[in-house]
């Protein structure tokens, strides 16, 4: 259905969401830093990134504001350990579409991708 | 002064040329009457006896005069001391005796008086006793008061109306250094911007207000509260400030560790969260699936437990949280702008949250928080050749949060570049649940920070505990003048002085001899200020004779490594400003000191009052104006003398007991006590007065 990129450096909240999106019949990819996800956007050409903010070197916001600042128009659902109100202004002065905060209710995470895809369309 | 001496001499001419008139009118009277034969008889006679009668008369005028004069010595001359030994006994000393002379009259009257000082300082004895016993209670009450205050750590300072110091403890002048002192001005140790801007806050109504301001490279945590009407010192204001570089360590280990640790809680709680989501949204995944989302909920829950325990076993953990404190946004312009004045980066500009957000306010740790966006704005400098950054301040979008922004003009900063330069700044923020972040299209870096939970409320008139000290009697001193003319008319019991010495390597200055230190004291309100005392010693630069060494004691090895005249002079300047300067023969001092003011450009321009000519002014009579005889007419120990500082406070002394007698001659401003200094004998005789205009 639509191409999801997953960037995000903990194994085991990868593997879920992985299994969550292919469930929905999304083609998925995983990167586990900033560097691999520009690199990802590039080649594979996303419809949706999952963003985690923590990552080793660039981190989220950085990863979030250099697409947009290269003119990637690709949908960004933000996901992170941090849930402060700071925090999703900034996500969302960056350029991130939406915001998560983990933990998650795995059917809202499906509903929240389902219309951000919706809305792309 | 004058005008005894002409009186003196004009009796004592009439004394003179009265008999002489009063022979030459009967002479007259007795040839006028006589008949004209006894006439030429007596013409005849007076022209042969002319030598003998001239001879005759100059002799008896002669005798008249120095009998006259014998008389005005034994009787007005002794009169005139009597007087002003009286007027030290009344006015000065009690203790003091007059010394009988002259007349026996005049010897059985200071017999009498001294009958009559005994008397008086008996009675004044008594009633010392009678006040000295009332006043225990208050003495004891003081003491304790003056201990509570000298143990406590945070510093505490009471300021009259227009900030002079009333008060103040030891730890005041640890933060904020030597410049603290009764009766110097508080702006001298904090930005008056801020004192000002905070009575404002209070009188509008707000709860005691708290700033921060930087000092020397360290943070200082203020907070002001008004003297309470009725009070002593009414009108004036409470500083309380404290050191908030200190707490603000242990603080940031510890939120910094609550921080990471409730991420690592999240991210594990997000891990097993989606994995049971997905067994429970998908029961038909196949069983080795499930199994791979099992073993991620045992080993995240395995995480959990781990960052449980790190949270009560870290360092500093359960020890209160940190300093956080309603801190208005103009304040917290203020403070940014301030420090990063001190770093020497971009000029920040305040104006602009006066004006647009004067009422928001944030409750933060207002000494983390300037730091950080203070080093921002020197990272915008240093790696972004920014020049000005302009700090606006605002509510932000959602409810809780307010917004500092730090805008400029050029080119927005790329992405990541605000978070790799300012790293540390950004931990700051975040700690406080805040963010900052670099805008990506504009000039602009935004800071989020928590907005203070309520609006500050009207202080409770609450029951405030009443301020006591006898120092609240220093809000009637002057600070001294800046005009000239302001300071002649200045009275001389409402001025600040201090009183100096010098030692030196000789007594002729115009032949290079130098200062080797020098000592000085301050007297306000009529005190001694034992405790705000100036001693240094000097370089001289050259050898000190072993004639002066035998005087102060002072040697060549013992100036070595201290600084020069030219470096002390300007702390010395600084300890002095506001007050007139007194010395003993003081133009000896300044004679020492002229060169050394051309060369570094500091003049001494206060005024300057010389001991040894007041002396001349309250006893012309008396011949000895050393101190040595003046400490003694006034009843002041010797104590410590020869070294600066131990002379400076023998001269305050004196200084301080001739003030009443001058009071008491009608002397009352300084322009009058110098008018008078600079017409006495002393002065006249030889050119002592130094001039300082």
């Amino acid at each position: 259905m639509a191409r999801i990129l997953i960037c995000d450096d903990e194994p085991n909240i990868v593997v879920s969401l992985e299994f969550l999106m292919r469930r929905q019949g999304h083609e998925v990819r995983a990167v586990g830093d900033g560097d691999a996800a520009l690199a990802a956007v590039t080649e594979f050409a996303p419809d949706l990134v999952l963003l985690d903010l923590m990552l080793p070197g660039r981190d989220g916001y950085e990863v979030c504001q250099t697409l947009r600042a290269d003119g990637h128009h690709m949908k960004i659902l933000m996901l992170t350990a941090k849930g402060r109100e700071a925090e999703i202004a900034k996500g969302l002065a960056v350029g991130a579409d939406a915001y998560l905060t983990k933990p998650f209710g795995t059917q809202d995470l499906v509903a929240r991708v389902q219309r951000l895809l919706g809305a792309g369309t | 002064m004058s005008t005894p001496r002409i009186r003196w001499a004009g009796a004592l001419a009439a004394a003179v040329l009265a008999p002489a008139v009063v022979v030459a009118a009967v002479a007259a009277g007795v040839y006028v009457t006589a008949p004209p034969a006894d006439r030429v008889v007596l013409a005849r006679v007076l022209r042969e006896q002319a030598v003998f009668l001239a001879v005759a008369a100059v002799l008896v005028v002669l005798v008249a005069g120095l009998l006259l004069a014998a008389a005005l010595h034994r009787h007005v001359a002794p009169a005139r001391r009597l007087a002003a030994d009286v007027r030290v006994v009344l006015d000065a000393n009690p203790e003091h005796r007059v010394t009988p002379s002259g007349a026996a009259e005049l010897r059985d009257l200071a017999t009498a008086l001294n009958e009559l000082a005994e008397r008086h300082a008996a009675a004044r004895r008594d009633v010392a006793e009678q006040v000295a016993a009332a006043a225990t209670d208050l003495e004891r009450e003081r003491h304790r008061l003056a201990t509570l205050m000298g143990v406590l750590t945070i510093a505490v300072l009471v300021c009259a109306k227009d900030g002079r110091i009333l008060l103040y403890n030891a730890a005041a002048r640890d933060l904020l250094g030597t410049d603290v002192g009764l009766g110097r001005s508080v702006f001298g140790v904090l930005d008056r911007n801020l004192v000002v801007h905070g009575l404002a806050r209070l009188d509008a109504g707000s709860a005691p207000h708290e700033a921060t301001v930087e000092r020397g490279g360290t943070l200082v945590h203020v907070r002001l509260a008004r003297v309470p009407s009725g009070t002593a010192g009414a009108g004036g204001f409470v500083l309380v400030c404290e050191d908030a570089t200190r707490p603000e360590r242990a603080a940031t280990r510890q939120a910094e560790l609550l921080g990471s640790t409730a991420d690592l809680v999240r991210g594990a709680a997000g891990s097993i969260g989606a994995a049971a989501g997905a067994i429970l949204d998908h029961p038909d995944m196949p069983a080795e699936q499930r199994r791979t989302f099992v073993e991620v909920i045992a080993e995240e829950t395995a995480r959990l437990g781990e960052a449980t325990r790190r949270l009560t076993a870290g360092p500093g953990a359960g020890d209160g949280g940190w300093a956080v404190s309603d801190i208005s946004a103009p304040d917290l312009g203020a403070a940014v702008a301030a420090i990063a004045a001190r770093a020497g980066g971009p000029r920040a500009r305040p104006d602009e949250v006066v004006e647009t957000a004067g009422d928001v306010w944030f409750a933060v740790d207002s000494f983390a928080v300037a730091g950080a966006l203070a080093s921002v704005v020197r990272m915008l400098g240093d790696r972004h050749g920014v020049a000005e950054v302009v700090l606006a301040a605002g509510l932000g979008d959602a409810g809780e949060l307010g917004r500092v922004d730090l805008g400029w003009t050029g080119r927005p900063l790329p992405a990541g570049r605000l978070e790799r330069d300012a790293g540390d700044a950004a931990a700051v923020v975040r700690r406080h649940g805040g963010e900052l972040w670099a805008d990506p299209h504009r000039p602009l870096v935004r800071v989020l920070l928590p907005l203070s939970p309520a609006a500050p409320r009207p202080a409770a008139p609450a029951e405030e505990p009443p301020p006591v000290l006898y120092d609240f009697e220093l809000e009637r001193f002057q600070p001294g003048p800046a005009a000239w003319s302001e300071w002649e008319a200045s009275r001389l019991d409402q001025l600040a002085y201090t009183v100096f010495d010098t030692e030196t390597t000789g007594f002729a200055p115009d032949e290079g001899d130098e200062i080797v230190s020098i000592g000085a004291v301050r007297v306000v309100g009529g005190r001694l200020l034992r405790t705000e005392t100036f001693e240094r010693l000097v370089d001289p630069g050259r050898s000190i004779p072993r004639t002066a060494t035998a005087v102060h004691g002072i040697t060549r090895e013992l100036v070595r490594g201290a600084p020069s005249l030219d470096e002390v002079l300007p702390a010395f300047a600084a300890f002095a400003s506001g007050s007139v300067l007194v010395g003993h023969n003081v133009a000896f001092d300044m004679a020492f000191l002229a060169a050394a003011q051309r060369r570094m450009g500091t003049a001494l321009t206060a005024p300057l009052l010389d001991t040894l000519l007041i002396d001349g002014v309250l006893h012309p009579d008396h011949e000895a104006h050393t101190l040595e005889a003046m400490a003694e007419r006034l009843g002041v120990d010797l104590v410590g003398r020869h070294t600066a500082l131990g002379d400076a406070l023998l001269t305050g002394e004196i200084f301080l007991r001739q003030l009443p007698l001058l009071a008491a001659r009608g002397v009352a401003t300084l322009g009058e006590l110098r008018v008078a200094a600079a017409a006495t004998a002393q002065a006249r005789t030889s050119e002592r007065l130094y001039r300082p205009r």
